[in-house]
């Protein structure tokens, strides 16, 4: 039996993102020592400047170098360097277990737990606390984020354990979320966000108004985006077994893809008004790529 | 609708494998567990209409598209809805124009007519040819009539298409024209052949060369009243000019000259054997330029008698004067012929028939006879029947009169004469009376002029009309006109209807009015001495409204009664030049005397009285031998009266009858002519002026007709119609348009596959920097 970790993520995918460091885009705080930066200043060793010196400063930070230059004295300052604290909610509801054909037999779901496992692996190994949530009406198993190493097994397990099904409620779950995640961090939504936009968009607002830095992976599959079916259909819902519908989908589709449109449309426009990160991502993609591509973006960003 | 291919049109069930696809379809289903199930509900409630509608506009065309294909393979011919299902059968109706301008050529050619028709074809023959070429093309099971509409209009016999079209073949020959073309009662007798018609579809087809005179000035309106007559059918028929002839050109004057006889006048009202008469011929000529030594032939009975040479402006008519002195009693055909060559051959000729008879025998019975010279009662009256006799003339008389004593009138004297003038005769015995009724009876004519010597009371005792008698009037004593009765000493010369005094000319007319009487018997007519009133009539009155003339029909002859002697004694009426036409002419009017010259033909035709009994006693001949002006020949039996009626007289020319005993086929007694020509009319049918095109088009406007300009154009027109329009064309083209829209739709409802995925597959939203 595979390791959990190798069991979804292939060698060239591990080496894909071993090289990678996700950094905060906003202020975070932290006790331990992290990657990503800090307003307050601290002793590090990282040079950020000289300030003069008042009676009362610690002689050990007198730069006596710059003294016998200046014959003055000044004190040297450090950044201080913290650690990122990120949640990872993983969608488990019924619709996550869709697998279209041209998914490769990946469902959302497995899409969904593999970029989690990715992204989990990248950021403790820059030594960021990790935690996860999954859920599907409500959290269904939440570990709070760690920075140990052996943290990130424990997070494996919780992921190989998650199974697909149940309705959906994003919105409540964001806001239980809301209340569990204390301090400022960096949340990671990776679900196909089906339910009311405009709830999930309240909710992330407020996600965002509790300093939390969002960043949502909307997962797609190819089926649900270009709706390809011809033939007559028994559409059987994957949340609720006794909502199906026989339709012919080939006099549907306009409709259907209107209907997306404006969905997903909702979602982006309270994404961006909430300065949330939204990444589409469809099955058929590499979920490697889609992080390294949006790490990349990040950074250069910043 | 008629199917060429009709096999192929059962492809059309191949309709029901899309609908059983369809169908089919509807019952399958896939199984899909979807995750998206909240974007699918809302589509659903949305289209669900229009994709139910979409499927089915879908479904039509795919089912449309074998109904189609298969339609257009198999060549459908859309017909009128009048016809029967799977029938292209129809009636028509030709009617021919045979009037005279009918026979007209239309190039130059100098070719003579033969046996087997004329040389260049004329539009008559071009028009028979046509009708044939029509009749040849009616599709199978069609029936036909062919209408000659010149004159009184004649159906060719038969209705098999192919039996006119040989008929027509032949007739096409016929040189002869016929009279005016009448177009109104050809397009009656159309309608009624065709009300008669098993056929629901009918068409009638008039061929003429449209000449001006038939269609413009009064009969403007022609085309709007035979449009009219057409609605008013129960199953109106079709209406199609064919046109022949250069009705296509211009109205103006013709590009050749026309010459053409115009009439023949005898100027004697009655021909006798050596009496000259003179013949006038008027010739005429259409055209824009003049024509000079013109060669005119007079023949009679094919003999020329006379030659001249004349010159004609354009447009204009000349006379042609001819002496003749008939040598032989009996018929005679006067010819006139112009020898030039033009476009109309038939009016370069004309024929007149006459009768020359014996000169008429009258009997005058002088009432007071005397010795001295013009003073008996007869003696003005022989002076006026035979001038020429008393004067020693050569020149025969027309009449030839006996006078006798009142007391020498008798049976036998009565047989060989034709008419009776009593003239102041005293007394007639009861015999007399008798036999002079009986000699009217026959057919012969009496003339009674009282007088003085006249007993009235006797006159008032013989019995009347109604009692087999003679008298019809009421007689006074001889009265003198004194000065105060103005009016009542001459003739009321307004509306007189009597045909001897109506005939004469305007100078004799004149000369009666200046007629003044000083005694007269008055008579009146005695309406109780008539079987009816018709009977007898006030021939002529004096201006107080009393009776001159009386004059009645006593069985087959007439008889008048003048209130006044016919010498100088009452009247100065002798005196007058109007005497001696006046006594001629009433005397060839008792006498029952055949039309001056000639017969003419009557609407019904020509009639004669013959003799059937020849000087032997015997019954002659009971049946006539007419031959027509093309040579055809027809019989016609005589009545017990001998009299003969022939009513095949729409051809123009000279009709012979010749007598054929009935025991024996040979004919045994002379020629009997009669000719018929166009009169006044002649000149309009030979000015050859056409409509225009664009008078023709607002003619067959408001006609409802087509127009073609030949039988190929009239059966290019008509033929779709007869056997039905070929409509795959727009099935073909119905059927592409169904498989573009069914292949347009079908893209329509079909995903999208490509684009639209990868271009939302990776899509970022990026947040702003905080």
């Amino acid at each position: 039996m595979k390791a959990p970790l190798l069991r979804w993520l292939s060698a060239p995918d591990l080496s894909r993102v071993s090289g990678l460091q996700l950094l905060a885009k906003g202020v975070v705080e932290g006790v331990s020592g992290g990657l990503h930066c800090s307003h307050h200043i601290g002793s590090s060793i990282v040079f950020k400047e000289h300030r003069p010196y008042v009676p009362g400063d610690e002689t050990r930070s007198i730069d006596w170098k710059l003294f016998g230059k200046t014959d003055r004295l000044y004190i040297r300052q450090y950044e201080d360097e913290t650690n990122l604290r990120c949640t990872i909610a993983i969608d488990q509801s019924g619709s996550m277990k869709y697998s279209g054909s041209r998914s490769n037999g990946i469902s959302k779901h497995d899409f969904a737990v593999r970029l989690a496992a990715c992204l989990s692996y990248m950021l403790v190994n820059q030594q960021d606390a990790v935690g996860l949530a999954t859920f599907d009406s409500k959290i269904r198993k939440y570990i709070p984020p760690r920075s140990r190493p052996n943290h990130l097994q424990t997070l494996f397990e919780a992921m190989a354990e998650s199974q697909p099904g149940n309705e959906s409620d994003l919105s409540v779950v964001l806001q239980d979320l809301l209340n569990r995640c204390k301090r400022r961090g960096l949340v990671f939504i990776i679900s196909d966000c089906f339910g009311d936009p405009e709830a999930i968009v309240k909710s992330l607002a407020l996600l965002r108004s509790n300093y939390q830095e969002v960043v949502v992976f909307q997962i797609w599959d190819d089926d649900e985006l270009d709706f390809p079916f011809q033939s007559r259909t028994m559409f059987r819902s994957l949340e609720l077994e006794s909502n199906q519908v026989l339709v012919d989908p080939s006099g549907l589709r306009s409709t259907y893809l209107e209907n997306l449109r404006l969905f997903r449309e909702v979602i982006q426009q309270g994404c961006l008004q909430n300065r949330v990160d939204l990444i589409s991502v469809a099955t058929s993609q590499s979920y490697s790529v889609v992080l390294s591509n949006y790490i990349a973006m990040r950074r250069n960003r910043k | 609708m008629t199917l060429l291919n009709g096999l192929l049109a059962f492809g059309a069930a191949a309709f029901t494998i899309p609908l059983l696809i369809h169908l089919l379809h509807r019952s399958r289903y896939q199984t899909i567990d979807w995750g998206a199930m909240h974007l699918l509900q809302s589509s659903r409630n949305i289209n669900s209409r229009r994709v139910q509608w979409q499927q089915l506009l879908l479904l039509l065309l795919r089912c449309a598209l074998p109904v189609l294909l298969a339609l257009a393979m198999s060549r459908p011919l859309l017909q009128s809805f009048l016809s029967p299902s799977g029938q292209s059968v129809l009636s028509v109706a030709i009617i021919i124009d045979d009037s005279m301008s009918m026979f007209a050529t239309d190039n130059s050619s100098t070719g003579s007519a033969s046996a087997d028709g004329p040389a260049v074809a004329t539009r008559f023959s071009i028009a028979c040819k046509s009708a044939a070429d029509i009749l040849s093309s009616l599709p199978p099971g069609s029936n036909a009539t062919v209408i000659l509409g010149g004159a009184k209009p004649e159906t060719l016999p038969g209705q098999v298409p192919d039996e006119l079209a040989l008929n027509l073949i032949d007739l096409s020959k016929r040189t002869v024209p016929a009279g005016e073309f009448t177009l109104e009662e050809s397009i009656r007798s159309s309608l009624e052949w065709l009300a008669k018609s098993p056929h629901p579809r009918r068409q009638v087809v008039l061929i003429s060369d449209f000449q001006q005179h038939e269609w413009s000035g009064q009969k403007a309106s022609q085309s709007t009243d035979i449009a009219n007559l057409f609605a008013l059918q129960p199953t109106v028929p079709e209406l199609a000019f064919l046109t022949v002839g250069p009705s296509t050109k211009p109205n103006q004057e013709p590009q050749r000259n026309n010459l053409f006889v115009n009439s023949i006048e005898v100027a004697s009202t009655l021909l006798t054997v050596d009496r000259e008469t003179i013949l006038s011929t008027v010739l005429g000529s259409t055209g824009p330029t003049r024509c000079d030594n013109v060669n005119v032939v007079v023949l009679v009975d094919d003999t020329e008698i006379d030659r001249q040479e004349i010159s004609l402006a354009p447009n204009s008519t000349t006379q042609v004067r001819t002496r003749w002195s008939p040598k032989r009693t009996g018929d005679h055909v006067i010819r006139v012929q112009i020898l030039r060559e033009d476009d109309l051959i038939a009016d370069n000729r004309l024929e007149h028939a006459v009768i020359v008879q014996e000169p008429i025998p009258i009997l005058l019975v002088d009432g007071d006879r005397r010795g001295e010279a013009m003073q008996s009662e007869t003696d003005f009256l022989r002076l006026a029947l035979s001038p020429f006799s008393l004067l020693a003339s050569e020149k025969g008389d027309t009449f030839v009169s006996k006078t006798i004593q009142p007391n020498e009138l008798n049976e036998s004297i009565l047989k060989s004469v034709r008419a009776v003038c009593l003239c102041n005769v005293r007394e007639v015995s009861e015999v007399q009376q008798t036999l002079l009724r009986s000699f009217v009876e026959r057919g012969s004519g009496l003339i009674v002029f009282l007088g003085d010597k006249v007993r009235t009371e006797h006159y008032e005792s013989w019995p009347t009309l109604a009692n087999n008698g003679l008298r019809i009037a009421k007689f006074q004593s001889r009265t003198k006109i004194t000065t105060d009765q103005a009016d009542a000493d001459r003739i009321k010369m307004q509306q007189i209807e009597f045909a001897p005094i109506r005939e004469l000319s305007s100078a004799s007319l004149n000369s009666l009015a200046g007629v003044r009487f000083e005694y007269r018997t008055p008579i009146s007519l005695d309406s109780a001495s008539l079987l009816k009133p018709s009977d007898a009539t006030v021939a002529v009155r004096f201006e107080d409204d009393q009776a001159w003339m009386i004059e009645s029909r006593i069985g087959e002859g007439r008889c008048i009664w003048v209130s006044s002697a016919c010498d100088d004694d009452e009247s100065n009426l002798p005196t007058r030049s109007i005497f001696v036409p006046l006594i001629q002419k009433l005397v060839a009017y008792t006498a029952n005397a055949n039309p001056p010259t000639s017969d003419s033909i009557a609407t019904d035709g020509w009639s004669r009285k013959l003799d059937t009994l020849n000087t032997n006693g015997a019954i002659v001949a009971e049946e006539v031998q007419i031959t027509k002006p093309d040579g055809t020949t027809g019989k016609v039996k005589l009545t017990k009266e001998g009299q003969m009626r022939f009513s095949d007289t729409r051809l123009l020319g000279t009709y012979r009858a010749k007598r054929s005993s009935s025991e024996s086929s040979a004919s045994l007694e002379p020629m009997l002519a009669c000719s018929k020509s166009e009169g006044q009319q002649s000149n309009q049918e030979s000015e050859l002026k056409y409509v225009t095109p664009d008078e023709i088009s607002v003619i067959a406007t408001a006609s409802k007709a087509t127009v073609s300009a030949s039988s190929k154009d009239f059966l290019a027109n008509t033929r779709p119609d007869w056997y039905g329009r070929e409509i795959w064309t727009w099935i073909w083209t119905a059927l592409v348009v169904c498989f573009l829209a069914e292949m347009a739709l079908e893209q329509s409802l079909s995903p999208r596959s490509g684009s639209k995925p990868n271009a939302v597959r990776q899509q970022f939203v990026r947040g702003p920097v905080a």
